[in-house]
């Protein structure tokens, strides 16, 4: 009677650490910091478009006007802003790093921080290989994943000249490339289902980005998701804790050392009259080694930037 | 039944024991007395033992006996082990020398080397280890449980005949080419003698675990004496009631672990050994019934009575801590949180 008391003590102890951690874990994983999204607005339609640093389009500005209304219609309809630069020689000594860092500057300067928008550094300044980049901010973060862009940059390599081409540059067929630029923007925007968070650790400060109840967030802590996981991780990890704890210590409450009796052999009185190892043969065996051969794989490129600000994301190609 | 004492020669004041100077002293007119000396002053007490013990019938059938203590005359009740204990009104040491009569009168003893207060010290050293007892254990109140007892044991020296054999394989590999070779070489191991085993003691008392009296052994046995009640005078003292043919299944298994253990630390090199006859015969045992030093105590702790013993002689302490488990299992889910905490802190989980 007394054991099961006790039993039910323990049992309803447990329940209630249970109930109390899932109400702990409830609240810290859906408090959040302060959104910092600034989402998309209609009055910034104008400042997408093609930035031509290059002058490629200097003797056709019909076509420069053209993609400009392609890209702004894309940019209305997607709600997100929607740049391509086209860099001259004078970038043509950029890293991959100074890519991305000038594409970041490039978006939140013109769009401001945490803002919808995605800008094609498109590089055709003649560095050899070409450093493409695809640079997304805010909400554009959850769509145009690493594989989503690493599939639009392949997918434009056939309209895009080879950085070791010495064939002059031609601005219809680059157009052709920001045109398909456009469609796939449009294409994955609304077919995609999106990550369920995005973490930009280069960012000052470092933001999550992801969506809740239909809202997105920019935020400086992480999304509900991940908090759910790192909670219910650590608290697995401390109840084992606290078990081994205990286990541990109750082990050591146990009743130990027994005397070995082996003290009481008095050493003056051994006395073995037989004591001999007789030996009585060998017999070998031999069995076949059977062979085995693996493989080996290669590794990936991953390239980083420096501080920056906003939630800006980066996709690198070299062509 | 008739209590003897021993008493000052110069102020006729009762004479304890004192561990620290292996003497008998008087607390009042600070004399000290060496047991030999006593024997020959006290002559007429140390012959007091009956030669056959003599027991009343009715004594045995109700376990319980009555002494007069010689100091106050208060009569003394106490049960069939004890031979030595305290008047319960003056607190004088009444050796009850009509139950150490006959075979009940032990051949040795080893005499107190470890005060009261020393064992008090190990047993705080010891204790202050164990973070997770009840708070009472440690207290004063407890610590004034702490009983110096001594212990019937028996002795033995076993004289005993081996006759181990077994097979003994000793494995070799290598390879070669496309081919991996196994070497097995046989042997027979043969180990025949005569060993002893001197001094193996089992605790003649029933009331007293084997296992805790074994941990704290050894003693050391070139303290050991002839014996003298003297010696009694200002502790507790049992008699046996566990005769050597009980014990002796005790004594023959530790003597045959030693034997054992001793042939198979002369095996070595083998890959492995398959004994084939183990046979540890003992032909001859020798006994000595002896008193043996050991600070005790017991504490009760949930319904379960929780014992500690400590070597009276050496200080080697043995016993179950009680252990709090309310308190243990807040410990460690402190420890715990605080790890989960840090795992959250470290995961972003409170980044605001």
């Amino acid at each position: 009677m007394k054991k099961a008391g006790s039993a039910l003590t323990v049992f309803i102890t447990i329940v209630a650490l249970i109930v109390g951690l899932f109400l702990f874990d409830s609240f810290v994983a859906n408090t959040s910091s302060q959104n910092l999204y600034k989402g998309f607005s209609d009055d910034d339609i104008s400042k997408s478009g093609i930035i031509d640093e290059h002058g490629l389009f200097a003797g056709d500005q019909s076509l420069l006007w053209s993609l400009n209304d392609e890209i702004q219609e894309c940019a209305r309809k997607n709600n997100m802003n929607i740049l391509v630069f086209l860099p001259d020689s004078s970038r043509s000594h950029y890293t991959d790093d100074m890519v991305c860092n000038f594409t970041t500057n490039e978006l939140n300067s013109v769009f401001g921080e945490n803002t919808d928008g995605i800008l094609y550094y498109l590089d055709i300044s003649g560095k050899s290989p070409a450093s493409d980049d695809i640079a997304t901010s805010a909400r554009t973060n959850l769509i145009f994943t690493d594989s989503i862009c690493d599939s639009i940059f392949s997918l434009l390599d056939s309209y895009l000249p080879s950085s070791s081409s010495s064939e002059p540059l031609d601005p219809k067929k680059i157009g052709e490339a920001i045109s398909k630029f456009c469609y796939y923007v449009d294409y994955y925007n609304t077919s995609t289902p999106r990550e369920s968070y995005f973490h930009e650790p280069t960012a000052d400060p470092p933001v999550y980005v992801y969506m809740k109840n239909g809202e997105t967030f920019v935020t400086k802590s992480a999304p509900p998701s991940k908090k759910w996981v790192v909670l219910i991780i650590s608290e697995l990890i401390g109840a084992l804790v606290t078990l081994i704890i205990y286990l541990v210590s109750k082990h050591n409450y146990k009743f130990k050392s027994k005397t070995n009796p082996r003290i009481y052999l008095a050493s003056d009185a051994i006395n073995l009259t037989q004591n001999a190892d007789i030996f009585q043969g060998t017999h070998t065996t031999k069995t076949r080694i059977e062979s085995s051969s693996g493989g080996s794989r290669g590794g990936g490129f991953h390239g980083g930037g420096g501080h920056h600000g906003g939630s800006v994301g980066h996709h690198v190609h070299h062509r | 039944m008739e209590s003897v004492k021993y008493t000052c020669p110069n102020c006729c004041a009762d004479l304890k024991f004192d561990p620290q100077q292996q003497k008998l002293t008087c607390e009042y007119c600070l004399s000290s007395f060496t047991v030999e000396e006593i024997r020959k002053l006290c002559a007429k007490t140390e012959n007091s033992i009956p030669q056959e013990a003599v027991q009343v019938k009715e004594d045995f059938e109700n376990h319980t006996h009555l002494y007069r203590c010689d100091s106050c005359g208060a009569e003394i009740m106490a049960d069939d082990q004890q031979t030595a204990t305290f008047c319960y009104y003056c607190h004088n040491p009444v050796i009850l020398a009509g139950k150490m009569g006959g075979e009940f009168k032990p051949d040795k003893v080893i005499g107190f080397k470890l005060t009261r207060e020393n064992a008090i010290d190990d047993f705080k050293k010891w204790i202050g280890k164990r973070l997770f007892v009840p708070k009472d254990f440690k207290s004063e109140q407890q610590l004034e449980k702490l009983t110096g007892l001594y212990v019937p044991f028996w002795i033995a020296d076993c004289h005993i005949n081996v006759d181990y054999s077994a097979t003994g394989k000793k494995v070799r590999h290598w390879t070669s080419g496309n081919y991996r070779y196994t070497e097995t070489s046989t042997y027979h191991i043969v180990r025949r003698g005569n060993l002893v085993t001197r001094g193996v003691p089992a605790d003649g008392e029933t009331k007293i675990d084997d296992l805790l009296m074994e941990a704290i052994e050894p003693f050391d046995y070139k303290d050991l004496k002839d014996f003298s009640m003297s010696y009694l005078s200002g502790f507790f003292a049992d008699k046996y009631d566990v005769d050597k043919k009980q014990v002796f299944p005790r004594i023959r298994e530790r003597s045959t672990q030693a034997c054992s253990s001793l042939i198979k630390e002369s095996i070595s090199g083998y890959t492995t050994v398959t004994p084939l006859a183990q046979n540890y015969n003992i032909s001859q045992t020798d006994w000595k019934y002896t008193m043996l030093p050991v600070w005790f105590m017991s504490y009760m702790y949930k319904g379960k009575v929780y014992e500690f013993a400590i070597n009276g002689q050496t200080g080697k302490l043995a016993g179950t801590p009680p252990l709090s488990k309310p308190k243990l299992a807040l410990v460690s889910g402190i420890i715990g949180a605080a790890v989960a905490l840090a795992g959250m802190f470290i995961g972003g989980a409170f980044t605001i």
